[in-house]
């Protein structure tokens, strides 16, 4: 285990990143901010408080599992532990214990929001609002579908999956799009040097031999 | 952009809470699902804006050390990235060589942190023409997301062939000014183009009375034409082993067979009759009587790509290429064989068989036996060979010759044999002392050699109707050129 307060999970190189450039290493997206270590043990102690208010020492054997789920292997493997942990320690469903789940689900957001992933070093504000912008919209998906319109539970996830299906095609298409319109743009035909440029193809050869 | 393992893993992780809610009917696991959704989607986001921020920062060159080249030779080729700031990704580029190169791969890895990295790798360019690089490939991750494309720029760099580049052809170390041109046959006769006007005499053709001049002038003129003839062309090509001296590709017969490769072409180009001689070591080794059909400019052409020194120079092996270049042009199995390929056949032999071999040892002395020789003549093979064609040629004859400044007397008592029979001569000689590896060292001596070069030539030269050049490397008389000056200066 690293001293460091981050998923050693996440560190592990992935093949298939490294696809097409054996010289490439990636760590992953997980691995945090460093000065976002307080924040992250913050939502973690709030975690543990909400479950224990659930479920009192189950609750809380089960909120030290998902803190170490999310040391070992990173944030969504946190997030599916603690839900079904959820499902354990509240059998009954929602209503009895509601305020306690909107808060879990708070501080499940939080924990999104605090560990920042490496990428978004300079860039937390928007990555912040995007977190925001996705609970928005695929809750929004979900509580319409299954309240409002009053659908059963299933047609309200297969919503959602298809919600995150045209939002992660959406972003695709603005990477081909803006990111590497980007990177085209500083690409020269013939390099930097001006001297360098080409002879035409069918120049030929510098010769005087003429008889 | 492509997705890794990681990013499936949590995908279905979220899939399993959304089945896991639609199958127990439980909303809380739905949010779950919710929820690595939106970690998902927010990590592509920030992977997309760092990816951005990457390529608007970044600068990837590919340098070649030089934008020109010869074939085969080596050059080194650098790769290098900068970034204006650190960046969150990592980083791989590939460097886009074209293809026609061979070396190792050049790539660059650039680590979260660092701002630049470079690697210069050997690539050798065995294919000759203009050779552009592909843009580089940048490859970038985070361990969730790879995103690969371009990013770059293009350089080009022109190969070059081995070969005579700046062939210089000239008197006295000033090229020559004229280019190709129709010969002047210096007849007077029938034809298109007006020679002159002059004055009746008895005996001209009325129907040559150029009555417009006749009625101006008051007294008869009529109009002469030059003469519209054919030139018979014989090229006398030396190649015994003298013409082998020089750097391998750059020797005097390579940098003399542009020169006779172009006036075969341009005999040609005037449709006049072409003739090929050609002298060994040992005696005529082709000879072809001038004629004007296409087959016979195609042999003459195929004869002077193929043409080798006939033997090795033992006072300068290390200067002989005596391998098997690719031909130029294929050779049918039914010709006749040529010096180049009986070598080729018997290297062959060597390579592919051991000296036990029934194989070879049965077709060794068939090899062994085969005469690339026409004719052989044991003294003065070119003042002989000369001789022996030019009497089968009974008409006026345009020789070019080419050989080098290794045999002066022989060249003299050919140059005037072929002037005794009629012929203008006009030699394309290769100074030695432009091709020996080892003159440079000397400035003194080569500017004495090049001296006693340019006595030779400009006797030659004096000679009626004979025209005496030097070929060579430009560079090469150039730095002789140089030296001549210092030591008068001195």
């Amino acid at each position: 285990m690293t001293g460091r307060l981050e998923p050693t999970g996440a560190d592990e190189t992935d093949e298939t990143a490294a696809h097409g450039d054996a010289t490439l290493e990636p760590t992953a997206v997980e691995t945090i901010e460093p000065d976002a270590r307080a924040a992250v043990v913050l939502s973690l102690g709030v975690l543990v408080v909400a479950f224990t208010a659930l479920a009192g020492f189950r609750g809380t054997i089960g909120a030290l599992a998902t803190a170490a789920v999310w040391y070992a292997a990173g944030t969504p493997y946190a997030i599916a532990l603690g839900h079904v942990a959820l499902l354990a320690l509240a059998p009954a469903g929602i209503d009895s214990h509601s305020r306690s789940l909107v808060v879990i689900e708070a501080a499940f957001v939080f924990l999104l929001l605090v560990a920042v992933p490496r990428t978004a070093s300079g860039n937390r504000v928007r990555h912040a609002a995007a977190v925001i912008g996705g609970i928005a919209v695929l809750g929004a998906t979900a509580w319409t579908v299954w309240l409002p319109l009053e659908q059963p539970l299933w047609i309200a996830t297969g919503a959602v999956i298809a919600v995150l299906a045209c939002c992660g095609y959406i972003l695709h298409r603005y990477e081909l799009v803006v990111v590497r319109e980007a990177g085209g743009q500083n690409a020269t035909e013939f390099g930097t040097d001006p001297s360098e440029a080409p002879t035409r193809p069918d120049s030929p050869p510098e010769s005087q031999s003429e008889p | 952009m492509r997705v890794t393992r990681r990013f499936w893993a949590a995908l279905a992780l979220s899939g399993f809470l959304a089945a896991l809610a639609a199958i127990l009917e439980r909303p809380v696991l739905l949010s779950g699902s919710v929820l690595i959704g939106t970690w998902i989607l927010a990590a592509q986001y920030s992977f997309l804006a760092a990816l951005e921020r990457t390529t608007r920062t970044m600068s990837v060159t590919q340098s070649p050390a030089r934008s020109s080249v010869r074939t085969d030779s080596s050059m080194a080729v650098t790769l290098a990235v900068t970034l204006a700031e650190p960046v969150p990704l990592h980083l791989g580029i590939e460097a886009g060589l074209p293809v026609a190169t061979t070396g190792d791969s050049l790539h660059v890895a650039v680590t979260p942190g660092t701002t630049s990295s470079e690697q210069t790798a050997s690539v050798t360019w065995p294919v000759a023409g203009r050779q552009q690089f592909s843009a580089p490939q940048l490859t970038a991750t985070d361990g969730l997301f790879v995103a690969t494309f371009p990013a770059g720029d293009r350089p080009t760099v022109t190969v070059e062939p081995g070969g005579p580049r700046r062939v210089h052809v000239g008197e006295g170390g000033t090229h020559l000014a004229s280019a190709y041109g129709e010969h002047n046959s210096e007849q007077h006769g029938s034809g298109i183009e007006l020679a002159e006007i002059r004055e009746y005499t008895p005996g001209d053709a009325t129907r040559r009375i150029d009555w417009k001049a006749t009625a101006r002038l008051g007294t008869p003129h009529v109009r002469e034409h030059e003469t519209d003839t054919d030139q018979r062309t014989l090229l006398v090509v030396d190649h015994r082993a003298s013409l082998a001296t020089g750097p391998p590709n750059e020797t005097k017969l390579d940098y003399l067979r542009n020169v006779m490769l172009a006036t075969a072409r341009n005999a040609h180009d005037l449709t006049d009759p072409i003739g090929l001689l050609g002298i060994g070591d040992h005696g005529t080794t082709t000879y072809l009587e001038p004629a004007t059909a296409l087959d016979s400019y195609t042999a003459i052409r195929r004869e002077l790509l193929e043409l080798e020194p006939s033997s090795i120079d033992t006072e300068h092996p290390e200067t002989i290429r005596v391998s098997r270049p690719d031909a130029a042009v294929m050779q049918s199995p039914h010709e006749s064989p040529t010096l180049r390929t009986v070598r080729r056949s018997a290297s062959d032999l060597d390579e592919f068989e051991t000296p036990s071999d029934p194989f070879a040892r049965t077709l060794r002395p068939f090899y062994a036996d085969q005469q690339p020789y026409r004719w052989r003549i044991r003294e003065q093979p070119l003042f002989n060979s000369v001789r022996t064609a030019l009497a089968s040629n009974s008409g006026a004859v345009w020789m070019a010759i080419f050989t080098d400044d290794s045999n002066p007397a022989e060249l003299r008592e050919t140059v005037s044999l072929a002037r005794q029979n009629g012929a203008a001569v006009t030699i394309f000689l290769a100074p030695t002392v432009l091709y020996d590896p080892r003159a440079g060292d000397d400035r003194a001596r080569m500017r004495n050699r090049y001296l006693e070069f340019e006595t030779l030539r400009r006797e030659l030269a004096g000679m009626d109707r004979v025209r005496a050049l030097e070929v060579g490397p430009r560079d090469r008389l150039s730095t002789v050129l140089e030296a001549g000056r210092h030591g008068d200066r001195q």
